[in-house]
Formats: structure tokens, sequence, C-alpha cells
């Protein structure tokens, strides 16, 4: 594969009807960092693209199963893709269930729903659920990319008061937890994102000689934290070694930048500050998504289109009410309409993000042939607040090892983390066990 | 001569005391301030009696009290007097609600104290209690015959053994002080059973209502009535990480740049209803590199390398400038076609003289040269006629005085030609504009007084034949690093950041660079990210200590400033005076008075009464078409400046609830319908003889309650009971019938009325009844804070009765009935200020401080200022211990 640099500046200040970045077919993935990666096929890539609070269910689900099905109302905006998708239901996540602990089905619901783990339901000092899917792949696939794993997402964390019936707001906020206190903070700034892909625009010199000066730094201010840690107690010390895993992320990082080849920093102008409308933010964050992995930037990722009890309204579809608000829509047919328009909004945006991904080729294939993209929410139907029959759009062959084009349906009750553990192996990142799975899914393999 | 003192263990806590012998026959109240209740004391050695049936303070506060001991489902009714039989023990507890005593909101005697003595072993002979062992004590017993057998009755299906659910598991029976460690856990079992959400409905034994009194009074005992000296605990606060507020101010105060650089960094996460929760505040990789990256940005602006910062000698290429109007940036020029602009920003760190140099070159056609017009800003500073071609480029320069800040240099293309099919060959052509590079180059002169401030506060010493680059910067790192880490430094603590500045000049940074190296390092370091306090011993969870003077320091500056200490608090911590609780007290009422105390008001009470989720309602632009981004700010400062007259002005904090007055300008007042209220800025107007009254009534607060179309009485009355009356209503039973049964029974009911029919259910009606009622009695104000006397075309009814039959008409009179709540608003305030200037949410044994600060509060009228003062000299804030190793 060759690079060939792009001829002219792109500018994208003009917010026009829509910034979404121009197709970039001059950005090929990196050059392969060794022969023996060059012989190797393209990697798979993971992504998992959250919705909040559930979906309108009988218009979501498609009649028929297997080959042989009919798109549903919400859906149909993705027939374009039948081809390169697999839609899935009948999965659960048990674990969003209250198991005793009374109300936060939202909470628990994003919590689960990459993690399977039964969250503990807290305001604030012990936070945990569990590590996620995507991190356990990271932890694979992310060390010989410059970044491990991109979290992403449109709308900051709420900061005041209880997101859920006594749950942190952390719960609402992640989906992508490092370790089980840990979350992933995601960015929702589509320049600040694309900035921790590419770095800041600066010439060679200068960014080697900042990667070595953190370098230094990070060495002082380690052992500085250790000479703390000797005299702290025990909570105290947990927090500094959350500093410690942060340092050691980033000297990682910065070994990794130094070690890969110099890789050309896309030539873009990404706008400062959030698109004031709404598809244009989605758009350049998937386009952004799309940049990551098709440059190799890294090969794991999550976004949450809004965070999960998010009552932002969907003025750009006419849509005036919050969306949280709407999900109670105590059967009225407006509000149960309003809602399939959300669901379909953001499954449109989700086509999009497919047709760029498709758009995409490595040798024979496209990037979505060598993806795996999950789609969906936490919660079945956003008004029962259900944590099982799970409304999922699994895109993208994995590299040729799922066949798509059909509608599977699973037993009720059988876990998320199953599918999780089947991704994982044709990710390349297997593991015994994840959450409260019990299997692999087998139907996976058609 | 000394009378002899009469020992008295008290019949409702059993804490013993001795009273001088002669007050004996008067009455007291018990001294042990969990419990207060009122006693008589004997004429003889014996056991206090309970004076009668009016307690002092109840065992919880419970606004609009909840019959302890009742079954939640029972109709409440003004006194209720329930006698309940349970295993042969005689409980009694009498109930008043919304008791007209401006005393307290309490409840009358407990069933809780009423079980007690009976329970408890009375002693009368003893002269000289000792303290009971934990397994000896009676309550103790009556959890383990009477209580536990209940537990294993009801809850043993669900709770017992490895797959025991929730967490919580029915185990052997625990003795208090086990309890009490575990307190979160049985508070939530209490709240649980109290509210009727235990067991659960379909469970196989329901509770009876008997068993479920027997339960929590007991509960409530264990948990709320002990000795404060026996489990005296200041607490541990978790290390704090500095969240994004306290960054911002810290950086500004320490460096004097003002430029919010953690604008960038992810939102803090919430604990406890607040963003500076120690336990909480995480550090994930993401914001470790958003440190560094802010620590390069900001040391940048701190301090100017010379050799990199101020000489600017930056030359553009043609495919670096960006173009306006009718150009094309390639790689070797800009070509203007026609009329256009390009141009590039740069940063001047230094003002003064530069010069700017632009090659440029034309295809001259018509009479006259192509024209370049140089802009600097805004400003227009040169014309050149550009009379080069493409063979021969010039260079066209221009001497120029910059400003120090980001400076646009622009060079437009102005006299655009273009006459191809003209007659006349020599006015027939195309002149177009190309410009190639643009250089800036400069300054010309350097004055070192252009330097910024803190560069010049920093940098107070530069190397020379006397003094070594090494020496200098340990002496500046020594003098910075005492700010930085808020505490004394020595010159161990600075010695790696002196080596990483040799390592910078060994790869040939100057000094400065050298210094802003590592400054970077400090601004990264734990010593800076996180505010340490130390330990005498930190696993010995007994060893209470004061905290060191810079340590309380901080914890004064953050508290009030959510920043670093200034000089006058590092002065008085280094002169050892800061922990004398009189200069406590006037070092806060010094930095209350100081404008950077705006930090609490924006961060304490925008986050207790939830301000900041302002900015995430969206009122329905259709519905209401006056909702502008200008209201929102607007509604949002006038609840600010409200709370900030009350606390700078140390008024009672009751006149929060009801205050006569409030702050609007123009838009806000035409929106309340105020008359004669003209320009933008905010000024004080009397609220009297209107309908509104204190921060209820206030259009943030109104808005920030409702829905998106229309109000939710519902959430109103929640936030009404969380947020100022101190009680969290439990979560609602699983499987409720949704308001869409009411709504398709009763479908032109108003809401009211569909709310009335939805919560007939005696299981919702529990909370609902006083939540409901709280709500409607703002019905009167829309969804966005407005007066109205009709909904549609259905007239508001705002009247309503609260428990107690406290019956009003309207929000004033309703906000007049919750000021009537003081206690239970005052011991919500200081809880919420309590949690937000210790860091860490209240434990059991916090409630010991916080019945201390009340009595100070309710000695001094409920002024802010005694809150203050009562706050920054409780041991919570000025003590810590130790930790046990494991948990």
């Amino acid at each position: 594969m060759t690079f060939q640099p792009l001829d002219r500046r792109l500018f994208l200040q003009g917010m026009g009807a829509a910034i979404a970045l121009p197709w970039l077919h001059a950005m090929q993935p990196r050059k392969a960092h060794s022969a023996d990666e060059a012989a190797a096929t393209a990697p798979t890539r993971l992504a998992f693209v959250f919705v909040p609070n559930g979906v309108i269910v009988p218009a979501w689900t498609p009649t028929g199963a297997g080959t042989d099905y009919q798109f549903s109302e919400t859906l149909s905006v993705l027939e374009p893709h039948r081809q390169e998708i697999n839609i899935i239901t009948g999965l659960a996540q048990d674990n969003g269930r209250p198991k005793g602990d009374g109300p936060g089905d939202h909470a628990r619901s994003a919590a689960t729903f990459l993690t399977g783990a039964h969250p503990v339901k807290t305001a604030g000092a012990d936070i945990r659920v569990g590590i996620s899917v995507d991190q356990l792949a990271a932890e694979k696939l992310g060390l010989i990319t410059r970044l491990p794993s991109l979290e992403l997402g449109i709308e900051a964390g709420r900061n005041a008061g209880n997101c859920d019936s006594g749950y942190s707001c952390a719960y609402s906020n992640a989906i992508s937890w490092k370790t089980p206190t840990t979350p992933m903070i995601k960015e929702i700034y589509p320049r600040l994102a694309f900035e921790r892909l590419f770095g800041t625009a600066e010439n060679s010199e200068a960014q080697a000689r900042r990667l070595r000066n953190r370098k230094s730094i990070l060495d002082v201010v380690a052992s500085d934290a250790a000479k703390l840690q000797t005299k702290l107690g025990r909570t105290d010390r947990q927090k500094i070694d959350e500093y410690f895993t942060s340092v050691r992320e980033i000297e990682n990082r910065i070994v990794r930048a130094e070690k890969i080849a110099e890789q050309p920093r896309p030539d873009l102008d990404i706008p400062r500050g959030i698109p004031e409308n709404l598809q244009d933010h989605i758009r350049l964050m998937f386009d952004l998504l799309v940049l990551a992995f098709q440059t190799d930037t890294t090969r794991v990722a999550t976004f949450m289109l809004a965070n999960e009890g998010s009552n932002r309204s969907y003025s750009i579809i006419d849509v005036q009410e919050g969306h949280h608000e709407l999900s109670h829509h105590q059967s009225q047919e407006d509000k149960i309409d309003k809602l399939k328009q959300i669901d379909k909004f953001l499954a449109t945006q989700f086509g999009y993000f497919l047709d760029k991904l498709k758009s995409v080729t490595e040798g024979e294939r496209t990037l979505l042939d060598n993806s795996l993209v999950l789609y969906g929410s936490g919660l079945g139907d956003g008004n029962a607040h259900n944590h099982d029959n799970l409304p999922l759009v699994l895109a993208g062959g994995g590299g040729m090892t799922v066949p798509t084009g059909r509608h599977i349906v699973y037993e009720k009750e059988t876990p998320m983390n199953n599918l999780f553990l089947s991704m994982l192996d044709r990710a390349g990142a297997p593991a015994e066990s994840i959450g409260d799975s019990t299997a692999r899914l087998t139907e996976l393999d058609g | 001569m000394s009378t002899p003192l009469i020992p008295i263990r008290c019949d409702h806590c059993g804490f013993a005391f001795k009273v001088d012998a002669r007050h004996a026959g008067k009455r007291g109240a018990c001294p042990n301030p969990a419990c207060r209740q009122a006693y008589r004391v004997p004429e003889e050695t014996g056991v206090a009696r309970p004076e009668s049936s009016k307690g002092v303070a109840s065992a919880k506060n419970t606004p609009f009290p909840k019959p302890q001991g009742v079954p939640p489902s029972r109709h409440r009714a003004i006194a209720v007097a329930t006698v309940i039989l349970v295993g042969g023990l005689f409980v009694a507890g009498v109930k008043f609600f919304f008791p007209t005593s401006s005393v307290s909101s309490a409840n009358s005697e407990s069933v809780s104290a009423a079980m007690m003595s009976l329970t408890n072993t009375v002693q009368a002979s003893e002269p000289e209690p000792q303290p009971v062992k934990p397994e000896d004590d009676p309550r103790f017993h009556a959890f383990r015959d009477t209580v536990m057998p209940l537990f294993a009755t009801y809850c043993s299906d669900c709770h017992v053994g490895e797959t025991a659910q929730a967490g919580f598991e029915i185990g052997a029976a625990v003795t208090i002080p086990e309890l009490l460690k575990q307190h979160r856990k049985w508070e939530k079992v209490l709240t649980m059973i109290e509210a009727g959400a235990m067991p659960p409905a379909d469970a196989d034994a329901p509770l009876t209502d008997e068993d479920r009194a027997m339960i929590t009074a007991w509960l409530r005992d264990a948990l709320y009535n002990f000795d404060c000296d026996e489990y005296r605990d200041p607490g541990r606060v978790t290390i704090r990480r500095l969240n994004r507020n306290e960054y911002n101010n810290t950086i500004r105060d320490l460096l004097g740049v003002d430029f919010k650089p953690a604008a960038d960094f992810p939102r803090d996460d919430v604990g406890y209803g607040f963003d500076n929760i120690g336990d909480v505040l995480s550090l994930p990789p993401l914001l470790m590199e958003k440190y560094l990256a802010a620590a390069e940005q900001i040391t940048l602006r701190a301090i100017v390398n010379p050799d990199v910062q101020v000489a600017v000698g930056r030359k553009f290429a043609a495919n670096e400038l960006k173009v306006e109007g009718g150009g094309k940036a390639g790689d070797s020029s800009v070509s203007m076609y026609s009329n256009g602009t390009a141009f590039a920003s740069i940063p001047i760190v230094v003002g003064g003289d530069y010069i700017v140099k632009i090659q440029a070159w034309g295809d001259q056609a018509g009479p006259d040269a192509a024209k370049m017009a140089l802009h600097v800003g805004d400003d227009s500073v040169e014309t050149f006629d550009v009379a080069a071609t493409s063979n021969a480029p010039e260079l066209y320069e221009k001497q120029v005085t910059f400003k120090a800040g980001d400076v646009r240099v622009a060079a437009s293309f102005i006299n655009d030609y273009y006459q191809p099919k003209s007659d006349d060959p020599k006015l027939r052509g195309d002149r177009n504009l190309y410009i190639g590079t643009v250089e800036i180059v400069g300054p010309l002169a350097f004055d070192p007084a252009t330097l910024p401030q803190s560069h010049r506060e920093i940098l107070f010493v530069t190397p020379d034949e006397n003094k070594s680059a090494d020496d200098c910067t340990r002496e500046i790192l020594r003098r910075f690093g005492r700010r930085a880490f808020r505490r004394p430094v020595t010159d161990d603590d600075v010695a790696g950041y002196v080596d990483l500045a040799r390592l910078a000049r060994e790869q040939n940074e100057t000094f400065e660079g050298s210094i802003q190296i590592a400054i970077q390092g400090m601004l990264v370091s734990p010593n800076f990210l996180f505010r340490v306090e130390n330990d005498r011993d930190p696993h010995d969870p007994a060893d209470q200590h004061k905290l060191a003077d810079y340590e309380l320091a901080s914890r004064l500056s953050y508290f009030l400033w959510a920043s670093m200490p200034d000089e006058e608090l590092f002065a008085l911590a280094e002169e050892g005076k800061l922990r004398d609780a009189e200069i406590l007290k006037q070092q806060a009422r010094r930095m209350l008075a100081d404008p950077k105390s705006q930090a609490l008001m924006e961060n304490f009470a925008g986050q207790w009464l939830n301000l900041r989720n302002l900015a995430e309602v969206t009122p329905d632009t259709k519905t209401f078409p006056d909702f502008s981004e200008e209201l929102r700010a607007d509604m949002r400062r006038e609840t600010e400046l409200f709370f900030d007259s009350v606390v700078r002005n140390d008024k009672s904090i009751l006149t929060l609830l009801d205050a006569d007055y409030t702050f609007v300008n123009e838009r806000l007042a035409a929106h309340y319908g105020m008359p004669n209220v003209t320009g933008a800025e905010f000024r004080e107007v009397s609220l009297q003889g209107t309908n509104r009254a204190g921060v209820l009534t206030q259009a943030s607060i109104l808005t920030l309650t409702s829905n998106s179309t229309r109000t939710s009485p519902v959430k109103r009355g929640k936030w009404i009971l969380e947020n100022i009356l101190g009680e969290e209503p439990p979560p609602p039973p699983p499987n409720v019938p949704a308001l869409d049964k009411a709504q398709a029974d009763l479908p032109d009911a108003t809401l009211r009325q569909q709310l009335e029919q939805h919560r007939a259910d005696p299981a919702c009606a529990v909370c609902h009844h006083t939540m409901d009622a709280l709500g409607f009695g703002f019905e009167n104000f829309d969804a966005i804070g407005r007066w109205r006397d009709k909904d549609g075309d259905q007239a508001i009814d705002s009247s309503g009765t609260l428990p107690g039959e406290q019956k009003f008409q309207g929000p004033v009179e309703l906000v007049q009935l919750i000021k009537q709540r003081r206690h239970d608003f005052g011991r919500l305030f200081t809880e919420k200020l309590l949690t937000y200037a210790l860091g860490r949410g209240l434990e059991f044994y916090d409630r010991c401080t916080v019945d201390k600060i009340m009595r100070g509060l309710e000695e001094h009228d409920y002024r802010f200022s005694a809150l203050l003062d009562e706050i920054v000299t409780s041991d919570p804030f000025i003590m810590r211990r130790g930790e046990r190793e494991q948990p």
C-alpha cells in the first residue's frame, strides 16, 4: 500500500449544511510495522455504538428469522446494508435487573451494556461494575496501535445531583470500563478526539522533543508518586495507584509512538467546539472513528450516541420533548411516534457509519468486512425498562468470520456476554469468560 | 463547697452522666447530642425518667414525618396512637404531624424510645454506670432475640448465603458497634422496610404491620441513638484530586494565567451531590494526557522562553496560509484570481515592533499594478503595489507594531481586473495576485518589563558567574513548589525537577525553557494534582489527630474559594497560627468577603440547588417561544445573586426560603410580569405584595423541575423533599402501574385529578401525598416559571393540605409552611455544606457534628456566619485519622 499525500487542505469551518469529512481515499492504513504483519491479513476492528433509553420494540423487531426476514419500520433505514449486517434479538443483560437494588434501570442498563456485571448501587465511594468487553479487547489488540482504544460520545456527563435513583452518574455516562472501578471517560469534542488520534499540528522535531520531555516528566512524577505512596493509607493509595496506571499507560503510548514509523497526520481542519447541528456532530464523530480504524490508530472503539437516561430533545427531526421524558410514553400514540422517529434517526446515522466503513477498501475487502460493529441499547423497551430482548445490530463480517444478512433470534435470556465472547474470538482476543457469560454463540457462524 | 453528683443513665439512649445534686428534681436534656431527650433529675440516685411525650429531636429528621413504626400504608391523621403488641412487648407510639410548635418537627415519643424503656435493663441502684460491653447491651439482646428471628422469617428467601440479593445477607446478629460500622447498608434496609418496598409485594409471607414496626423501630434506635463520646470520630477524607473548577482556579492563582485550561477536561463525577468528593474523583489515562497538555500550555503562557517564544522567525508557506474570498492555496503560492485574503495567525509573546515580509508577484494587466493590502488585526497598515511577476517574485516588507497575543496578519488582493475581451490590447488581460510566503520576524527591541508578571515572579534569579544554573533552578522551584504543593518543600522534594531542568539544558534548552519543563513536571505531580493530607499513622484508625497548619489552609481555601491558599493563609500556616479557632473563624470571614468566594456560590449552590442542570433543560420551543438562551442565563444568575446576597450579608439561611426580594434584569422582570425594570444589568427588587417569595418561586428552580412541555408537580415536590427538607423519598415500589392507567380512566380530568387517582394505591400515597401537595402548590408557575391562572382552559388549583391538616392557598402560603420546617431545612443545609466542605459523604458518627452545628445555627438565628464558624472549627474539618489496612 502506498501513501499519497493529500494535495490540498480541507477547510471545514464553513458550517454549512453538513461538515462531514470529505472522504480520504489517500488515507490508507499506515504501513505495516514489520514484514510479519505485512503478511498477515488486515486486523479485525471492534466498535460498540450505544443507543440510550431503549427503543420502541414492535417498530424495531424484524419479522421472520434467518436470511429470510422482513425489515422493520425502524431498521428499514438499514435496508441498503442488509447483506452486511445481522439483526440480533433475544439477548439479555440479566445484571441490569434490580437484584434487590430497586429502581435505577437506566443506570444499570448502561453499566451492564458491555460488562454484564451488576453495578454497585452507590452515589459515590464504591463505584464498581466490571471490565467491559472493549477494554478486554484493547488489552490484547491495543498493544501495537497508537491508542489502545477510543471512547467517543455526544453528551458530556451530568454533573449535579444523582443520575438515576441513587446511582453515580459514572454508570450512566460511560459504557467502557478499564477496570471494574475505572470508567473510561469519553471525548465529545471532535477536534480533541482528532488531536488525541493524530496529535496536534506541529513539526516532527517539535513533536519528538515534546514526547521526550513528557517521558522525562513522567519519570520524575512517578517517583514523586512512589514516595507519596509510602505515607498514605489504604484508600489514598488506591487513588495514587490509579495515577500510576495512567502514567504508565501514557509512557507506553509514547514508547509506541516513537517506535511506530511516523504516521502522516491527516490534514484536516476540525472545527473547535461542538457542532450545533446534532447530525453533523454524530457524523463527524463517526468519520473520526472510521479514520481511526482506517489508519490503524486503534482497533477498538466505543461511541455513546447519548448518555443513558439522556433527556436531549431531537429538534433536528422536530421532536421537542426530551428523549427520556418521551420514553415514558404512557402508551400515547404521539409520543410513541416521536420515539420511533428518534430510533430511526439514530439508526440512520449508524447507516452513515456503515457507508463510510464500506467505502474504505482494504485489499480485496472493505473496512466494514474487517470490522465487527455492535449497535444497540442496554434497555429493550424504554418504557418497560426491560433488560432482555435487547435491540441489537451486529454489522460487518469480522474479517469474513461472521456470515451476514440474517436476523438471528436467540433463545430468551441468552446472556449478551456470550456474544461478546464470540466477538472477542473473532477479533483475536479470546477470553475464557466475561461477566455472566455462559458459552459462546455458535449461531454466529451461520 | 461542692455538692455531690448524681449519676444518671438516660432512659432513652443509655448514656451515662452525672449531674450536680442541687439540680435534683429539675428538668434537663440528655447531654448525648444524638438523644437530647428531656429527663428529670431524680431526688435520689436513680434513673432519669422521660419527661414528657414531647421529644426534643427526632431520631432522624423527617419532614412531614412518617409514622415511625407505623406501616406506611396506614392513613394519617393529626395524631395517631398505636398500641402494638409484639412478642409480649408493649410498644406505644404517638405521632404528631407538622406541629405548629416552633421548636421542632419532632415526633413525640418514638416507638424506639418506648421500646427501649422496656428492653433496657433499668439499673437504678448502680451508682457509677460502667460502659456496657457490646454483647451485654440489651439492645443487642433485643436484636438477637426479637429482630433477627423476624429477618429469618421474612427475608431469608432471598437474603441468605452466597447468592444473597443486593449484597444484604442475613447472618448472625451483629452488635451495635458492628452495625454502626455498616450503617449505610442498614440504613438502606431500614428505608426499604419502612417504605414497604421490602419484603416485596409478591413475597410468600407478607410482613405484618406489627413486625414491620418492630424491625424499623429497633433499627432506627440502633442507628441513630449512640454516644457521641464513645463514637467520636473526625472521619477520614480520601485524598482529593483537584476537580476542573479547582484546577482552573488554582492555576489562575498560582500563575496568574486565566485561560481556563481545564475547559477541555472531562467532567468530574459527582458523589453525594457534589463533584469534589475524593472517593469519586478518578484519574483515567485520558485525564492524565490532558494534564500533560495543559501543563505545556500553561507554562508557555506563564514563562517566556526568549529563544523560542520572544524571537519570532516564523515563515508561513503558501499551504499554511488560510484563504478567504477569491483565492486558492497551493504548495508554492496562494493564487488569487479575484479579490481575496490570505492570512495567518501568530502568537506574539511580547509586544513590540516586528517586520512582516510578504513574498508576492502578480499577473499584471490593465492600467495598475496588482495591489496588496496588509492588515494586522483589523488595522490596515500598508497597501503595496506588487509590480513583480512570476519570473522574479519580490519581498514586500513593513515594520509593524504587535501587541502580545494572537495576531492575525493578512494580505489581500484588492484590485482584481478581468478584461479578456477588451479591444484595447493595453487594457486586455487578467490581473491576479500570488502570495508565496508570509514571514514575521522580531521583535526589533525586547524590553524585559514586557514579560508577563508570572515570568518575573517565577524566574526571580537567573544564573550568572556567582550562581550556577542548578542552584538557581533549585531556588526557583523551592519557592514555586511551596505554592504549587501548598506546603513547605525541601531540596529533596524538588531534586527530581532540578534534574529535569538540567537534562533539558543539556539538550540545548535555554534556562527559561528548562524552567518551563520543570514546572510542567510539578504541575502533573501528584503533590499538585492531589490535596495530600498526612497522617501520623495512616494505618491506625484510632489515631485521631489535628491537621497540619498547611493542610488546614488548603481545607479553608478549597472550601471557600475552590482554589489554593493565598499568601495570608500561607503566612499564618507558617507561623502555626491557623489551628487557633478564633483565627480560623476570622480567616473564614475574610475569605468569604473576598470575590474569590464566588466559587462557593457557583460550585456549592450550583450543585446543591441543581442549578447546573438548568443548562440541560430543554423547554419546548413551540410551547414556550419566549424561552431563550439569554433567559436561561438570567434565571441562573438570579438564583446565584440571591444566594450570594444571603451569604455575603450574613442573613439567616431561612431567608433563602421566603425572602421578599430578588434580583432581576429587564428580560427576567418581563418574564415575571414586573414593571419598570429596564436594562440588562441585574438589580435588587422587592417582592412584597407579589405572588413570589424565596428561591422556590424563582424561574431557575421552577424550570429545572419541569418537563419540556409542561410542569411536573411530582418532580417539583420531590425536588423540595430532597433539596429543601432533606428527605430522599424511597424509590417507588416495583411494578407501579403507569400514569396512563389513570389517564385512560379519566381522559378529561386535570393532571391533578389523574395523579390523585394514580396515587389512590396506599403504597404510592405514602410518599405522593406530600410530594404531590408540595408540587401542586407551585402549579401557578408554568414550566418556565411564569405566573399563570389557567393551564389551557382549566383554572389552576394551587391549594392543598400537608400532613397535619396544614392547609394552604397558593405558593406564598406554602412557602411559609415550608419555612416552619426550619429545623429540617437547617439540617439539610448543614449536611450539604459540610459534605461540600469536607469532600466526603457523611458517616453515622458525623451526626454528632451536625447536631452541634445545628445548635450553633439555632442559637444565632440561622445566620450563615454561624454555620461557617461551626463548620470550620468542627472536628471533621480540622482533624483526621488513620485507616485500617484491611477494609
